[in-house]
């Protein structure tokens, strides 16, 4: 947000495209990696997206709802969820922004999007869960749900009479604006007439008495949401997906919620502790589990750029990174913030036919990887590595002895995964290359290696 | 006839071996399979069966609309400031009249006089089922009913399955390849091609056939490696290729590594094939909207004109459409839909026109549910029931197939604010145009294990 700032009161214009510079800027040179990393994960849960017609080509609206996330990353869960809900670019998303209450004389009910998705992708899913994460089974051994359709009806009661907070004071209806307009990025505020003051039954069987406050209404709502037994082995299961690898096991997804239930100091939805419990988890670092058939993740093509760029200190150009329209399936078919519906690039269940299917592993990156998909991305991503902004001058300097180099790159590029017989089909590749264009050689021993196996697939 | 009769003494054989009649049916399709297709068909032609998928729920009850007075009252009621104007409303005659008229969305012209020619026909009011419903069964919960309704995502696996009861695992589309390719003999890329710009999709999964996606520009060619991959460059490029390759083709430990390897070693090839037949196949001068939707069909056309060279006798297409989730701004939002699907569908007719093959190619759309009647405001809710047209020559058009159901709330065919209970299920739709397809009468309960449980396995709307 603060760069979109600065350009504007410079007199801007300031396009969408400033967004994405921002999110690069940020990822390329910023020093708090982690919570980047883990940012961009929450925004694949917590979705808004600029492919909206609500939500199209307005960078301020986009940037503001994203730093919720960053600066939330780490924060508790409860935090951020009251955020995102407030937040008039979710609200504008998920149409909660004047939601209005039931009128039934004239049949007209309230807006059941916000409710539903809120449940079913920002917390608790469609299903019971165990804290491992396994779904639970009734004695017919069929799921059984987390709600019903009355639930969303209701909830969606609850969450009514939000609008937008503008500089006049609230403006019930008004949806407008961007750029300077400060209502879309104060959290909205309540309009009492506007919210329903029906008795309400919510999640779980909980009752919000009648003739309540819009306040009232979703604190009640968002902690029956937030202390649901769902939510530590929901949420942390998507996060080890995005962080770590595909299929955690049972055990690990229950380390994770645990400590998502309470993080040793008895706080709930600790979310720095989580990410911690993630990161350093034995399933995250132990070769016994790494050298599984069964493990790891397809890297994530927005994720690999940006480790390609920071490993060779891209340099900006007039203080800008102007990397845009990577969601394009000829790109990288990924972009942050632009992802093709509030269900993400790609959903955590996501099962590839053949081999990995048949050992019942999920793989959601590879939704977003096909035939068209994967030679695209392997050409872009070669693209951006043959970059005149890229700062190869140590890799050109051992370029003459291309095991050295390929070693190297092992290194900066893939944690040292790659295998002795990849790194041999390279390093002789390079080798047939003359010597004195160094530059190429580098530039080409980074397209074999991103394009490797060894690479694509994070362990 | 011996061949019919073993082929039944082989499904009734089917729970000796230790499996369920209808799980087992489907694990064997392959086998009966190549008895049905070696029976079924005689002649080799050519046929194409193409789904645009409507991602967000389309709302059906603004897409036909009754007009006859009663009707258009309960609609106009029920529907409040989400109610489109009598006058705006497009006419059409359908040969087979249930004494009550009907119109279009005024976004659909092309539709309506495709309709109107009898090369469209609508299905009114389908939508995923276990088994047929009233409402006092749903009231009541007297009979199961698919689960998760009003959801998206499941909604949208259970149109592309059409086995609401069981985790999805293949897709009818997929399912139904399994069985004809092998009218297919050598074809060097996949009969199921996806145009979905986001990747895959589920009804296209089967066993054994894959699913090739490709964007609306065609295929793209590996850059980097100069004429390499064609067997061309320089001693450099071949010897980079070369490493390439074996890193992609080397068996590993880890099935992750081992998928993109062959993923992408796979698709060098495949590119190669497509875009080459592509470049060959005559061109189409049949101008296409240019919008996501109308891309696909094109891309969708020109894969037809090639079908000579790519040795395929029957193909299938999924493409997909977004902006029918109208829980906001329904009115501007649905009619932009709409003319994007008007425009892009009678491009697609007219090039199939063109190609010479409109009897042989049929389109059909399908969406994740109806929406609700009543408004919340600014648009409605997820729903249940909905609308869907099927186009093509070889269908019997000018006709409403299924019941339309009776516009008002909490009426007979009503599960709350108009989601519409449907009276046709989707396994039907979907048997009709698999039996159109060339799937046998037999097979068809092989894909379609819950179909025996309705009573119109095929729905007529083929000439």
């Amino acid at each position: 947000m603060p760069r979109l700032d600065a350009k504007q009161a410079a007199g801007g214009p300031v396009y969408v495209n400033e967004t994405m510079e921002a999110w690069w800027y940020c990822a390329i040179k910023g020093q708090d990696e982690l919570r980047q990393r883990v940012a961009f994960a929450l925004s694949q849960i917590f979705v808004v997206s600029n492919n909206s017609s609500v939500l199209d080509i307005q960078p301020f609206s986009l940037s503001s709802y994203y730093d919720v996330l960053v600066d939330n990353a780490f924060a508790n869960y409860r935090t951020l969820l009251e955020r995102v809900t407030l937040h008039p670019t979710m609200g504008l998303y998920l149409s909660m922004l004047n939601n209005a209450k039931e009128d039934p004389a004239n049949n007209r009910f309230p807006d059941e999007n916000y409710a539903r998705e809120v449940m079913q992708l920002f917390s608790i899913g469609l299903v019971q869960l165990n804290l491992d994460g396994s779904v639970k089974l009734d004695s017919r051994g069929l799921p059984l749900p987390t709600y019903n359709q009355a639930v969303i009806q209701d909830v969606a009661k609850a969450l009514t009479g939000w609008a937008m907070n503008r500089n006049g004071g609230v403006e019930w209806g008004f949806g407008g604006g961007e750029g300077i307009e400060p209502g879309r990025r104060r959290p909205m505020v309540p309009v009492q007439s506007q919210h329903s003051v029906a008795q309400k039954t919510i999640l779980g069987g909980t009752v919000l008495p009648a003739g309540r406050t819009a306040e009232q209404d979703l604190k009640d709502t968002l902690d029956t949401i937030f202390n649901h037994p769902n939510v530590g082995p929901f949420i942390s299961r998507q996060l080890i997906q995005r962080l770590v690898l595909s299929n955690p096991s049972p055990d690990y997804i229950q380390r994770v919620a645990t400590v998502f239930n309470n993080n040793g100091q008895g706080v709930r939805g600790d979310l720095a502790a989580v990410v911690k419990a993630i990161l350093l988890d034995p399933e995250a670092r132990l070769a016994s589990y790494t050298q599984q058939f069964w493990y790891g993740h397809l890297r994530e093509p927005v994720v690999v750029l940006s480790n390609m760029l920071r490993a060779f200190s891209m340099a900006a150009e007039n203080g800008r990174y102007d990397i845009w329209n990577l969601e394009s399936p000829y790109e990288l078919n990924q972009n942050p913030l632009r992802a093709p519906s509030v269900f993400n690039f790609f959903g955590p269940n996501y099962v590839l036919p053949g081999p990995l299917a048949e050992a019942g592993l999920y793989a959601p990156e590879f939704q977003i990887t096909n035939a068209t998909t994967s030679i695209a991305r392997v050409n872009a991503l070669s693209n951006w590595a043959s970059g005149s902004r890229l700062n190869y001058s140590f890799e050109e300097s051992i370029s003459g002895n291309p095991t050295q180099l390929v070693e190297h790159l092992n290194i900066v590029l893939a944690s040292g995964n790659l295998s002795a017989e990849t790194k041999q089909s390279i390093s002789s590749a390079i080798g047939t290359m003359d010597a004195n264009n160094r530059r190429a050689r580098v530039t080409r021993a980074v397209h074999l290696v991103i394009s490797s196996p060894d690479y694509m697939v994070q362990k | 006839m011996t061949k019919e009769l073993s082929r039944r003494q082989f499904l009734l054989g089917c729970s000796a071996v230790g499996v369920t009649a209808l799980a087992s049916s489907i694990t064997d399709l392959q086998m009966i399979g190549a008895l049905s297709v070696a029976e079924a068909q005689t002649a080799s032609d050519y046929k194409a069966l193409v789904c645009i998928f409507m991602y967000g729920g389309n709302d059906g009850s603004n897409t036909i609309i009754p007009t006859s007075s009663t009707e258009y009252n309960q609609y106009a009621s029920g529907r409040t400031n989400l109610a489109l104007s009598q006058g705006s409303i497009l006419g059409i005659n359908p040969l087979n009249g249930d004494g009550r008229s009907y119109g279009l969305h005024p976004s659909l012209p092309k539709i309506r006089q495709l309709f109107n020619s009898g090369k469209a026909a609508a299905l009114c009011n389908v939508g995923p089922l276990l088994a047929p419903t009233s409402r006092n069964d749903y009231i009541n919960q007297t009979v199961a009913i698919p689960p998760q309704l009003f959801s998206h995502h499941d909604q949208s696996i259970h149109w592309q399955t059409s086995i609401p009861d069981q985790s999805p695992t293949t897709g009818w589309g997929g399912r139904v390849a399994d069985i004809v390719n092998s009218l297919n003999v050598n074809a060097p890329v996949s009969m199921s091609v996806s145009l979905h710009p986001w990747g895959s999709n589920t009804f296209q999964v089967g066993r054994s056939i894959p699913i090739h996606s490709i964007s609306d520009q065609g295929p793209v060619s590996l850059g980097g490696y100069g004429d390499a991959p064609r067997g061309g460059g320089s001693n450099e490029e071949k010897a980079r290729f070369n490493a390439l390759r074996d890193m992609l083709r080397r068996s590993r430990t880890n099935l992750f590594e081992n998928a993109y390897g062959k993923l992408l070693d796979e698709s060098i090839d495949k590119s190669r094939v497509l875009g080459s037949a592509l470049t060959n196949a005559p061109a189409l001068t049949t101008v296409f909207p240019d919008t996501r939707l109308g891309r696909q069909l094109k891309m969708v056309a020109r894969l037809i004109s090639a079908r000579g060279a790519l040795s395929l006798k029957r193909q299938t297409f999924f493409c997909s459409s977004e902006g029918y989730d109208t829980h906001d701004t329904q009115m501007s939002q649905h009619a932009d839909a709409l003319a994007d699907l008007d425009n892009s569908l009678d491009a697609f007719y007219r090039a199939t026109v063109e190609l010479g093959i409109a009897n042989q190619v049929t389109t059909f759309t399908a969406s994740d549910f109806g929406r609700t009647l009543s408004s919340n405001g600014k648009g409605s809710d997820h729903g249940w029931g909905g609308h869907h047209f099927i186009l093509g020559g070889a269908v019997k058009g000018q006709r409403l197939y299924g019941s339309f159901p009776e516009m008002v709330i909490n009426g007979p065919n009503d599960s709350g604010q108009g989601r519409w209970i449907p009276t046709t299920s989707v396994d039907e739709y979907s048997a009709t145009l698999a039996s159109w397809f060339g799937v046998s009468n037999t097979d068809l309960d092989s894909i379609f294990p819950n179909l025996r449980r309705f009573s119109n396995r095929n729905l007529g709307f083929f000439i």
